[in-house]
């Protein structure tokens, strides 16, 4: 019974990361009794993650594929004017805490590519355009 | 007679069947069927299941839905056209090592298939009380290591996904200590084909992408040349290099060259999960390594110090070589350092992130040596 607690682990550290935008301390405590685990150890856990964060990062995430096949149609092309257009680096979040720019293992969409992660949404066949059409709409 | 299909849907009738037999009967079938696993090792499945069935303890399935190697995306077509037909293959899977309770761990990048997932799950329901299997779902927060089969285990057990000393493996000793199968999505998704007569061992899906004008997934059959295959998926510009996902290595383009298993290793590569990706001539090899490497940087998982360290180390030395910057020693020094790492790496991620960069050196070593002074 508590083995099966434990397999929860991930997934209310994903859903609490969805509801408040991060992982506060108070949270991972209330997590930690739920699954029956020491909060260190949830501590532990939840910090390895690339979608899970303790400080509140953004409104919004923009995540950059990262993978060879990407790369070869031109995705750096696309980094580099996201990151003109947000005026950040890959990794960082925008001055008014509005967009995070990130990148993340292949998100297997390279017959599509380039291909972003917007908000957890697919976005195929990017192109400069495209991202304006997409940065207006994240208001 | 029905076409031997990858994507046919066997709607519940592969997992009828199966049902209606023994589970010695169900490892026997899926022995004889010649069915490996698609992930990367190619170990037989039926083995594997009754090397589990045959240890002790509570048994456990997990679907191993966290496909990440790069230019890899065939498990985004089978979950989006044949969900069902996975979970049938954890019924049966389930049936045949007597497991009570099965996991999905699908990644996060993969987050959007869930409502179709759970569909599925729903259509499958009578099957698995019949079983009293009890199925959940794990959703991977963005780790590539998670792919790893001990390092699943860790985080479905709420651990930091490192992966494991191997042996004794999942099959034995695996999710809490009990005998685990892990297996992949097109393996799995394989498996109720096997109960309709309809598998054949020699096809499989290949991911196809890089350079063409239409990308996509190809049911291939063994021996195909490669050149007929990218007839179809028109090349952009003159093919040069093909490369195996990130940790599948790279080797000169030759249309005559037949895509086996051994074709592939004689030239050092690795054709693990079907990934292809093409490179035409308008592409330097070493940026394509740069960026590669780049990938392994971002995914090493920090566990032992060869990968982690040297993943960073081999990231600068190809930045310089690429920037012009580096000499022959260099060069050399980089050689020396991806050979320790193959050797001196915990698991299969950091053993096989030299691949690249020494297939690279093998096959088009006049790239790197033209750029070092
Ligand atoms: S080889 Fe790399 S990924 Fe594997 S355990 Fe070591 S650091 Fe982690």
């Amino acid at each position: 019974m508590e083995n099966k607690k434990k397999a929860l682990l991930l997934n209310e550290l994903g859903k609490a990361q969805k509801r408040e935008g991060r992982l506060s301390k108070k949270e991972l405590a209330k997590i930690a009794k739920k699954v029956c685990m020491p909060e260190n150890e949830v501590f532990s856990t939840a910090t390895f993650y690339s979608f899970l964060t303790l400080e509140k990062r953004a409104k919004h995430s923009i995540l950059l594929c990262n993978c060879p096949a990407e790369y070869l149609r031109s995705s750096d092309k696309i980094s580099k004017y996201l990151e003109k257009k947000l005026k950040v680096k890959l990794g960082q979040t925008t001055k008014d805490k509005k967009i995070y720019l990130g990148m993340t293992s292949c998100i297997g969409l390279c017959d599509k590519a380039p291909a972003l992660l917007v908000d957890g949404k697919p976005v195929v066949n990017v192109t400069t355009k495209k991202i304006d059409e997409l940065l207006r709409s994240l208001k | 007679m029905t076409e031997k299909k990858i994507l046919f849907d066997s709607a519940l009738k592969g997992a009828g069947i199966a049902l209606s037999k023994t589970p010695t009967e169900v490892i026997e079938v899926v022995k004889n069927s010649g069915l490996r696993g698609r992930g990367g090792a190619g170990f037989p499945t039926g083995l594997k299941w009754e090397i589990a069935a045959k240890s002790q303890g509570e048994h456990y399935i997990i679907c191993n839905a966290d496909e990440g190697e790069p230019g890899t995306f065939k498990d985004r077509l089978i979950l989006s056209t044949v969900p069902l037909n996975v979970i049938e293959g954890i019924i049966i899977a389930s049936h045949a090592v007597g497991a009570k309770q099965a996991y999905i761990y699908l990644r996060g990048e993969y987050n959007y298939f869930l409502p179709k997932i759970r569909k599925a799950i729903k259509k499958a329901r009578p099957l698995m009380e019949k079983i009293e299997l009890n199925l959940d779902i794990v959703v991977g927060q963005g780790a590539y290591i998670c792919g790893e089969e001990t390092a699943i285990l860790n985080s479905i057990e709420g651990h930091r996904p490192e992966p494991r000393k191997r042996p004794p493996y999942p099959a034995e000793k695996g999710l809490y200590g009990s005998p685990t199968v892990v297996n992949n999505v097109e393996t799995l998704a394989m498996v109720p084909l096997i109960f309709l007569g309809i598998f054949d061992p020699k096809k499989r899906l290949c991911s196809l992408s890089g350079d063409v004008e239409k990308p996509g997934v190809f049911e291939i059959l063994e021996g195909k040349q490669i050149g007929k295959i990218l007839e179809e998926a028109k090349p952009i510009g003159i093919p040069k290099a093909i490369c195996f996902g990130a940790s599948g290595g790279i080797m000169p383009y030759d249309p005559c060259m037949e895509i086996t298993e051994e074709n592939i290793k004689e030239r050092g590569c690795f054709f693990g999960s079907g990934t292809i990706i093409i490179v035409n001539h308008t592409h330097s090899i070493v940026e394509l390594c740069e960026s590669i490497q780049k990938f392994f940087v971002h995914e090493s998982c920090g566990y032992c110090m060869s990968c982690r360290e040297g993943s960073k180390r081999m990231l600068e030395y190809i930045k310089r070589i690429s920037a012009g910057k580096a000499t022959m020693k260099d060069l050399n020094k980089l050689e020396e350092l991806c050979n320790f790492v193959s050797v001196a790496s915990f698991c299969a991620l950091g053993r096989s992130m030299p691949l690249h960069i020494l297939t690279a050196l093998r096959h088009f070593r006049e790239e790197f040596v033209r750029k070092c002074r």
